[in-house]
Parts: C-alpha cells; structure tokens; sequence
C-alpha cells in the first residue's frame, strides 16, 4: 500500500458521520418538508433566487443547500460552480469581498454533455455563506452591492441561525425559508438509519438514541458527533463496550441526572453551608457551570410543584447567571450566587 | 535530588493511582490506532498533564519526556515582537496560547501549519519506520483562554491536517469552548482526586522516604493536608514535603500554618480587617494590600475569590453570606468587563463593609 | 518625547511660514554669523528677537551672574563640582543663559557640544572628555535620554556618576532639567510623576552637582524683552495700548519668554481679542483636588453650580483619560476628614468608580464629587498621592519575569500560575532546609512587598539561589548555542531591545498624557 493511499484510508476514517451521513439530496433532508417543498419547485424550473435560510443549528441548513447543488449541478461541476464560505472563517469585509468577487467573476464553466444528461446545470453558479449572522454589518453592506452586481450569474445563499442579525437590506433581497427544530421520529430514524450502518452495539436497557437526542435538544449534527465520540471510545476497548447513556453524557460533557437532582436538593435544604460543599464538590469535580445551568433550568422550569412566580425569579436568577458565564466570570463565585439565590426564593 | 512531585509522578498508565475508569479509556484510545483530537478538562492539580504525558509515553514509548524547549519570535503586524516557548518531543509539541496575547489565532495556525507541512516530508521520507502513528501531537495549554477567532481557526486547522496533527486542548473549564470544537474533540474530564486518593498517596510517599511520625493515627494529619491543598494533588505534595522538611519527626497534631500559603494567608487578613474595623481609614489599608498582591502576579480574580470565601468563613450570618456571594458574582463579572481590577476589588471590600454593618 | 520645544509657530495653522524658518536650531548665532533675514513679515519674532548676548537674556542678572561664576570656575577647575544643573519650568531661558555664556567664556566658534536623544549617553560622555584644553567645550545636556524607562536613567545615573568621580581634567558640563512637577511637597513624587531634580539624579548624585533652580520669569525681566519687540513691529503702532496691555498682563502670567513671543504675534497676526496662550494645563493633582474639594474658583456660586464647574472643569481636561483620574481619585478620596466619613459614602464612590471602569463615562468623577459634598469638614491630613497603578504593573512585570525566566530554564513543565502561587512558596522552605543553606533561596517573584508610592530607587534585590540556578542555566544554554552551527548574536541583542520596550511605558496612553503634560 502506498502513502498516499494511506493517507486517502485515514482520511475516509476519519471523516466525520455528520459528512458521511449527509443527505445526497433533498428527499433525504429530515422534517423540513415546507421548505423542501419550494426548492423541489426551483429545481424543476431551474430558476433560483437569492435564498436566505435560517433557523436553529443541526437542522439541516447547510445539508439543504448541499443536496440541492448537487441535485442542480451534479458531483463535477459543483466543485466549479459552487463556492461554500464560512463567513466566520475570515469574517473581515476585505476578505469576504475579495473572495466573492474573484469567484462571482470567474466566467461559468461549461457542463460536460453527460452532466447536460443528468442534470438542470442553470448557467449560474452558488455562493453559501455560513453563519451569515457572524458577518459584521460592514461585510454585510459590502455584500449587498456584490449580490447586485453578479447576480446575472450568482446566486447567494445565505446561512444563519438568528435573521434578526441579518441587516434588512441583505434580507429583503433573499427569499427565506425558515428550518423549524427537527421533530423527534424523524431525528430517531436517522439516528437509528447511522447505528444500523455503522453496526453500533447499543446498551438495550436503555432508550440510547432517544438520550443522544435529548441531550443534543435537537441539533441532529450535535447528536450525530455524539454517538460517534461514543462510537469511537467503546471501540477502542478490546472488548467492545456497549454504548450507553453514561458514555454519551461523559462525551458530550452532560452532568449525571444525579448531580443536578442532588443540588436542588441540596438548594431546597437551604443550609448554606450544605450548599457551599455541593457547589465546591461540583467544581472540583471539573463539571462545565454553563451546561449546569441549563439542566438546572430544565429541571427547575418543568417541575410542577414550583409555582410560576418562583419559577419567574429563578428564571431571572439562571439568566443573570448565565450571562455573567458568558462574560468570562468565575464559574464556583457564580454557582454559589446562583444556588444561593434560588434557595432563597424557593 | 528532584522534588517528590517529580520523583513520584507516575511515567506510564500504569503507574496512575486513581479515576481508574478514564485511565482505561486513555490506554484504550492510544491503542487503538485512531487516537482522536482530546479535550481534557479538569480543576488544576487534579492531573491532567501527567495523564497526557502518561498517554504519549503509551503511545510513543519514553522519548516524549526528552524534552527541549524552544523559544519562537513572532512579528506581529504592529511590528512588535512576541516571545512565546515551545516545549517539545520528538513527537509532539507543547504551547500556551496565553504567551501570545491578541495574536492567539496567528500563531497558532502558523505554526500548525509548520508542523503539518514538514511533518508529511517527515512521514514520506521513514515510511519504513517502525512507529505505526504518522501524526505528531500538539497539546495547547490553558485552550479556555483562546480567543473565539483564535478557536474559530482551530476548528478549520483540525479538519485540514486532522491526518498528520493530533490535537490536545488542555483547559480548566469548557464553558469557554465554542461548540463545534466541542462537538470535534473527545471530552475527557478529571476531576479533582478525592481526599482518600491523595491520603493515600501520601501514605504511600512516606512510607518510600520514611517519614518519622510522633503518632501512628495518620489519617486525620494526610486529611488535613489534602483539605488544606482543595485536593490539588501537587499542591498537597508540595505541602507535605514541605512539612517534612521542618522536622525530623512529624507531630501530626501540631500547628500545620506552615502550609497555608503565602499569598492566602495575606488575603485571610484582610478578611479579618474587613470583619473588625469596617471604617474607610481601613478601605485605604486594604487598598495598599491588593496593590501588593497584585503587584505579585497574583490574579484579582483569585484574590476576589479568596477573600470572599475567608468572609463567609468568618460571618456565618447566611443573610450577610448571601449579600457577600452576591456581591461578589457582581464584582467578579465586573472584573472580566474592566480594565483595571483595583477598582473592583476596593468596590466589593467596600460594598461588604456596609453589607456585614446593615445585619449587625 | 523629551522633544526639544522648538522655536516654531504655536498654531499650525499660520501660513506664511517659511521653510528656513520651519527649523530646530536653537539661537547661538552670533551676530556675525547671522543669515540674510528674511522679510520681516514672515520671519518668527522668536528667531528675529532671540537673544544675541548674554546681556539681552531675559532674565534675572543676579541669576545670570550666578551662573557665568559656576561656569567660570568650572572652566578654570576652581569649582567642587563637575555638573551645573539648571532646572526650572519650560521656558525660563536656561539653555538660551547656557549657550551664550559658553559664547561669552569660551573663545571659539566650536564652543559647545550638545547631547541629542539618538546618542547612546555613555558614549557621548566618554567621548566629550577630549574637549578640554585647546578643544575647550562647554557640555550641554538638554534633552535628556530616556529616563522613564528604568534600565536608561540607571546608565545615566551611571555615566554622570563617572563623569563626576573621573580622575583628570574635565570640560564644564550643564544639564538643563526642564522640571514638571505636579504637585507639592518632597516626601511622595517618584520619576514617574514627576521630573525633578531628585528623582531624575537620585539624592546622592544630586548632592554631589552644582544645581541652580531657576523661575518662571518675573514681569520686569518679560517687560523689557516684550516692550523692545513692540518698539519695533510697525504693526504695534495700529494697536490700541490699552487693549495691548490687558493682553500682555495676560500673558505674562504664564512666565514662559518662549510661548508670549509666539502668541504676542500670532495675536497680531489674527487681531482677535481672544489670546491662545499656552494652556494652563491643571495637573492630575489639581484635578484630582478639585474633585475632593471642589475647585475654589467658583466660590461665589451656589453649591451644586461649584460641583458642577469644577466637574466640568476637570472633564474638558481629562476627557481623554478618565481612567487615570478615576484611578487618582481611588487613591485619594479616602483622605477627606481625615478618614472619618460612613463607610457607606466610600461604597457608593468605590462603585460608582468601578462602574466607570467597565465602560469609559465620568460616573466616577461626578459621584466622587457628589458624594464628597456631604461631607461637613474638609480637613485633611494626607497629600494628594499618585495612584500606585504603574508601580504595581511595573513590578507585576518584574516579578512575571522571574517566574517566567525559571520555568523556561528549569522547569519547562510547569504553568506559571503553579510556579507563582504553588511552587514558589514551598519551594524555598523545601530546598533551604535541603541543601542546609539557610535562606539562600527567596520567594520565586520576590517576597510580598509594601508598595509605597515615595520609594524613588531602593529596590535592591537580595542574593537568591533561584536567579543564580536561572544565570546558569541561560549561560549553558548559550554555551549549547554557540557550539551548534547557528548562533546569532544580533537577533540576541533584538531580543533585548524588545524586552525594553516591554519595561518601557510608551504605549501606556496614561504615561504618555502625563510626559506630554510636562512638556507643554
């Protein structure tokens, strides 16, 4: 075997499922049936416009857009006719500017006549730009006027979580189609589609898929670089080790129901002390605080024997928590502030 | 004669003493051939660099603890020069974002990007070797302290030159990770040894050296060490050769101050000052104090902490301990938010003064 | 920065210079020597008027008698002392009095060597040691090099003192300190706020130097300069004497010969009844006091009006550096009533200080003074101090460095947070007990000190094993180095020049206001 092929064998290791499993075209894109719906439509009439898509990560935004490329352009040509950016890669106005422009003037390349068979080949080309959102509103303005200047050969699609930070003029120049969180059969059935394929020795005790997309709350791609963090751990035993809920929480750095049950516990005992250990023990425990609090928040917020006031100000309390994490504070001053202040008005 | 924080840091996997669990993960990855990019996280002192060193030596046999250190100038485009250390093996490399500032992203690419390029010559050119691992390891200290842009870069640099680098982030918190690094790396978390793992250690170590004690009742002396330490491991080994030093025979009961450090004890001080004479004239005491510490690169932030953790120590009042700890997240968000620390640390003191007079 | 004033327009914005007036060279043309004047319309007055003897010198005579007696002796090695200082504020005539007396005293068209920033100081001394006897020079020393940087003035400090224990004879050598002070009293200033004779010498080189002090320039002495000039400008003879008058009593104020000649004719020049005097600039401490106390020049104003003007006062002046006033207000609100105020009026300026640090606004500055009101007696016992800011940066960096030279050179593996909090701690305890060589190692970064703000030097360092096992460890290094194939001994003095720059405070933004402060 030589190098180079060696290379090419680890390489395809060690590609992540989340390319692996990508959909290859737009019937396989899980849940988003609307805006499938209205792309299926382009594709016939090969007219694209400028499209923004947006909604929550791990919904199939980039797969999307992937599928439909290829379904428009085919393997081959899409490597010259489709240029993805990841705006927050080099997110400054130059840079962006630059790249677009040099790809948007290229002149189109021909499609070969076996491509001409098989698929649409419209004479433009695609620009992705992922995460959109992260663009300074400088690149974005920029952006604007090159959208308008190549568009008699590009089209754009824009990528983001949050279309609030899209600046207005970029947006009302795409159609938007919204990507709603996936429902949960269809995240199952793909989840369950990767195991059998990658012929996964699951824990059967336990509902394990279910775990991983609970605890991806419906990011598929989270959920999906999950199990194959766990895939990759279990396997390395000699003796293959099943993959269960634990080993999923471990490798996604999910705290133990326990730990969380345990501090509200303790919290409701509201013996200061009490709560000063448990937040030590948390800590020393290497515990990230910020994923703390959001299973503190599920936990607290769904749990019917607190009455919505109280919930109210400790919703106020996991925020400002939050927020300060956000902002690089100590994460042990934080927990106690935050445990003592729930206890207080629990 | 090297300090017992070296003499007994254990080389290999085996030789680990305690979280048995994560050291069979550790041996089962580095076996098996398709080692992963690693996030390890964990409280300082609790291992995590002996556990990495322990998994190279696993993987690379004993070579990767010849180790040289290199110091790399880069330009930046203000023109200044940054220093930054490079520590390294024959088979990988060890750097600390934090040497470099703003320049974080930079740096680091460029010089994954010097590994990854002279590494494949490397791998083409002893294709016969005997090392079946054709990547070389790169372990990034402190990764929390990276900037977004910085890790944003990585992201990228993992995807490209994931055949022949290996990355180890090593930080103290993920909270400060972005997720697609998260979501690119395996999460491996050690905690903090529990008190009975360090006793234990220690017992071990005093057995080795023979270690005279006045009295065979051990466990409460190693308990206090090991409490006194917060179970950071090496801290607690430091202590206690420390203490062992002092005298030829160890009276386990006796006054062990001598552990507390220096910095610490400095700090319960001002507690106790804020604590008995809450006036302004000792406002401008205090003030003098901070500069000190400061002055010693000791970071506000820990300085904050500390202090808020003597004073509710000493006002057991859950009233007055609930106002401190929330005074306190305040003025430590104000810390990540500000330019100058003096002023927070003094507003807090301040602040906390009042606090203990109103529940007087 | 320590830039030379120069003999150039105040305002930029005057058109009809020329380029041969757009110069740096400093008066000492002798009459004879003197170029072809250009039309008197664009010639600055301050080139046209600048003294050509000693005897148009505006200044006091006994003061220049004063003077040209230490320069004589000095030239005749009659004087106890090698070094004639001349200090005082910014255009007080001394190195105008300094080189025409080296004219006057010494025959020779070659007659003085000045010292200028880009000369490395030692060389320049060392060299200027031929200038005796036939080469007869006097040595003048105006700009000074660097001294807010400490490695620069130490070999300043070095070099002057050679020069003064030099066994032989010497040419005369002056330095002329332009001092910025800014504030008061003997017991608190270190260089970094202030230049002054002591803290730029030292008080034991100081005590071995001739130092003449001189003062802003008294009316009499201006007048006769100023009436001279207004005899001859033509465009006088248009101007209203009365008007003429309450200008100059303006200016006069100020006692700086260099700024009222160059606002005399831009004032002329732009026939306004508003002058653009040199600003007087209100220091940090004035500032600073004016906010503790509220300023005394509104006192016919209610109380919240004089808040209100002194804030404002301070804020037009400070806008672009609010932290360093907030940072002298932290330093010093403590000092009012000699501390006996509620602890609470201190939260709330502490706070309020600590909000200003997080975004820049003059919340601070307005609470501090706001709060202070409340306050019945102002007494104070304290001065004013500088804030302790920069001396704590600057041995947080010292101390940085020590940890960091160590894990570099003997424990690589180690974090610095460890070696400085952890290791540095135990380790001394541990090996001085170990090798039974008592207290040879210190606390890695240097034992926990005070840091008082008056200390001028004395940071003498105690001998600790630690910085000799790093020495040893670097030279092997380099032994390593230079036996390899590639050792490179500039990119090793680059690195120095580097590390310099580091120590130094130049990019400091609140260095940088208070150099810029004194040099106005």
């Amino acid at each position: 075997m030589t190098t180079t092929d060696q290379y090419e064998e680890e390489r395809l290791h060690h590609t992540p499922w989340v390319e692996k499993y990508r959909p290859k075209n737009l019937d396989d894109v899980a849940s988003q049936e609307h805006a499938v719906a209205i792309l299926k439509r382009t594709l016939a009439t090969a007219n694209l416009p400028h499209m923004l898509f947006y909604g929550p990560p791990g919904t199939g935004k980039t797969s999307t857009i992937l599928a439909l490329s290829k379904q428009l352009f085919g393997p081959n040509l899409s490597k010259s006719r489709v240029l993805e950016l990841n705006a927050s890669d080099e997110r400054g106005i130059n840079i962006v500017r630059s790249k677009i422009k040099n790809f948007a003037r290229l002149t189109i390349s021909n499609p070969t006549p076996e491509d001409l068979a098989n698929y649409p080949c419209p004479p433009y080309k695609i620009i992705i730009l992922d995460e959109a959102d992260s663009m300074t509103n400088d690149a974005q303005s920029a952006l604007r006027r090159t959208m308008e200047t190549y568009s008699g050969m590009t089209r754009f699609c824009l990528i983001c979580n949050y279309i609030t930070r899209i600046i207005d003029p970029l947006a009302s120049r795409c159609s938007k189609f919204r990507f709603k969180l996936l429902n949960n059969d269809d995240g199952l059935n793909r989840l369950k589609y990767i195991a059998e394929q990658e012929d996964l020795t699951l824990d059967q005790e336990e509902p394990v898929l279910q775990q991983v997309l609970d605890i991806s709350g419906g990011d598929l791609r989270k959920a999906i670089t999950y199990l194959q963090s766990a895939s990759k751990l279990s396997n390395s035993y000699d003796e293959h080790q099943e993959i269960s809920g634990k080993l999923i929480r471990e490798t996604a750095g999910v705290l133990y129901e326990e730990i969380i049950d345990e501090l509200v516990n303790v919290i409701k005992g509201k013996n200061h002390t009490q709560i000063s250990n448990y937040v030590n023990e948390i800590i020393l425990q290497g515990w990230s605080i910020q994923q703390l609090i959001s299973q503190l928040h599920d936990k607290l917020i769904l749990d019917d024997s607190i009455d919505s006031l109280t919930k109210n100000q400790i919703a106020i309390n996991l925020f400002e928590t939050d927020k300060r994490l956000n902002n690089g504070s100590d994460e042990h001053i934080q927990l106690l502030n935050l445990s003592l202040q729930i206890s207080k008005v629990m | 004669m090297s300090l017992w924080v070296d003499k007994y840091r254990p080389k290999t996997l085996d030789q680990l003493l305690y979280h048995d669990s994560i050291t069979q993960s550790l041996k089962a990855l580095s076996k098996s051939g398709d080692f992963p990019h690693l996030l390890i996280y964990g409280p300082s002192g609790a291992g995590k660099k002996t556990r990495i060193y322990c998994t190279l030596n696993e993987i690379f046999g004993s070579s990767v603890e010849k180790l040289k250190i290199d110091v790399k100038t880069f330009v930046t485009s203000s023109n200044r020069k940054l220093e930054f250390n490079v520590l390294s093996s024959p088979y990988h490399l060890e750097i600390t974002p934090s040497d470099m500032g703003n320049n974080d992203r930079v740096v680091i690419q460029d010089l994954l990007k010097d590994i990854a390029s002279t590494e494949q010559v490397d791998f083409n050119n002893q294709s016969s070797s005997k090392t079946k691992h054709r990547f070389k390891i790169v372990i990034i200290n402190e990764a929390d302290s990276l900037s977004r842009d910085a890790q944003a870069a990585l992201r990228r640099t993992m995807e490209k030159y994931s055949s022949n680098i290996r990355l180890i982030l090593v930080c103290n918190s993920i909270s400060n990770i972005i997720a697609p690094i998260k979501s690119r790396t395996l999460l491996v978390r050690i905690p903090s040894p529990s008190i009975t793992d360090i006793n234990s250690i220690l017992s071990n170590i005093s057995v080795k050296e023979g270690i005279k004690f006045s009295s065979n009742d051990l466990e409460p002396f190693y308990t206090k060490v090991s409490t006194a330490s917060n179970r950071n491991l090496r801290r607690a080994l430091l202590s206690f050769e420390t203490l062992t030093m002092q005298n030829e025979t160890i009276k386990p009961e006796t006054n062990l101050s001598i552990i507390n450090l220096d910095w610490e004890v400095i700090i319960k001080n001002i507690a106790n000052n804020i604590k008995t004479a809450r006036n302004v004239a000792t406002l401008a005491k205090i003030r003098t104090v901070f500069y000190e510490l400061l002055s010693h690169c000791i970071p506000a932030r820990i300085i904050l902490k500390t202090l808020l953790f003597n004073l509710i120590e000493i006002i057991p009042d859950v009233r007055v301990v609930q106002e401190l700890v929330n005074l306190a997240s305040v003025f430590d968000e104000r810390l990540s938010l500000g330019q100058k620390s003096i002023f927070h640390l003094e507003g807090f003191v301040a602040k906390s003064m009042v606090t203990i007079d109103q529940y007087n | 920065m320590s830039k030379r004033r120069k003999y150039q327009p105040v305002e930029s914005s005057f058109e009809q210079i020329d380029s041969d007036s757009d110069d740096s060279i400093i008066v000492s043309k002798s009459p004879s020597q003197s170029p072809p004047r250009p039309p008197p319309s664009s010639v600055q007055w301050i080139d046209k008027y600048a003294p050509i003897s000693t005897s148009d010198i505006c200044i006091n005579p006994t003061k220049l008698t004063q003077v040209r007696n230490a320069l004589t002796s000095m030239i005749n090695h009659t004087s106890t002392s090698r070094v004639l200082v001349l200090s005082g504020p910014s255009g007080c005539s001394k190195s105008t009095t300094a080189k025409l007396l080296a004219k006057e005293l010494i025959d020779s068209s070659d007659c003085l060597v000045e010292y200028n920033e880009t000369f490395d100081i030692e060389d320049f001394l060392s060299n200027c040691r031929y200038r005796i006897g036939p080469n007869l020079a006097v040595v003048l020393i105006e700009e000074l090099p660097n001294v807010f940087h400490a490695p620069t003035l130490e070999k300043f400090r070095n070099s002057l003192q050679q020069w003064i224990s030099y066994d032989g004879e010497l040419p005369p050598l002056v330095i002329c300190l332009t001092e910025i002070e800014y504030g008061e009293g003997e017991s608190w200033y270190n260089i970094e706020n202030t230049l002054t004779v002591d803290t730029v010498f030292g008080r034991s080189l100081a005590s071995q130097m001739n130092i003449i002090k001189f003062n802003p320039l008294a009316v009499r002495f201006l007048n006769k300069t100023i009436s001279n000039i207004v005899k001859n400008e033509p465009v006088f003879n248009k101007i209203n004497k009365v008007k003429l008058k309450s200008v100059l009593d303006q200016m006069y104020k100020v006692g700086d010969i260099r700024s009222i000649i160059s606002n005399l004719q831009l004032w002329t020049i732009l026939n306004s009844d508003t002058v653009c005097l040199r600003e007087n600039q209100i220091n940090l401490f004035h500032a600073i006091g004016k906010i503790l106390y509220s300023s005394s020049e509104f006192t016919h104003m209610n109380k919240e009006d004089v808040d209100h003007h002194s804030i404002d006062q301070v804020l037009s002046q400070f806008q672009d550096n609010l932290p360093l006033v907030n940072l002298g207000l932290l330093e010093n609100y403590h000092i009012l009533n000699t501390s006996q105020f509620p602890v609470q009026l201190a939260a709330d300026i502490t706070n309020d200080l600590s909000i200003s640090d997080i975004g820049v606004t003059d919340i601070g500055i307005r609470s501090a003074r706001v709060n202070l009101r409340k306050l019945t007696s102002t007494k104070r016992q304290d001065q004013i101090r500088f804030p302790k800011q920069f001396k704590m940066a600057r041995l947080a960096r010292i101390t940085a460095g020590q940890v960091r030279d160590y894990q570099r050179y003997i424990t690589p593996r180690s974090s610095f947070n460890d070696l400085n909090m952890i290791d540095g701690y135990f380790l001394p305890m541990i090996y001085n007990r170990r090798y039974k060589q008592r207290y040879s190692y210190n606390r890695l970064g240097g034992k926990f000190k005070k840091i008082y703000d008056d200390e001028v030097e004395d940071e003498r360092v105690d001998y600790d094993q630690f910085q000799d096992e790093i020495k040893r460890k670097k030279l092997e290094d380099v032994e390593l180095d230079s036996e390899g194939e590639l050792s490179d001994p500039i990119s090793e003095s680059d690195m120095e020049t580097d590390a310099d720059s580091e120590d130094g405070f130049s990019s400091d933004p609140e260095l940088d206001l208070l150099i810029s402060q004194g040099r106005i």
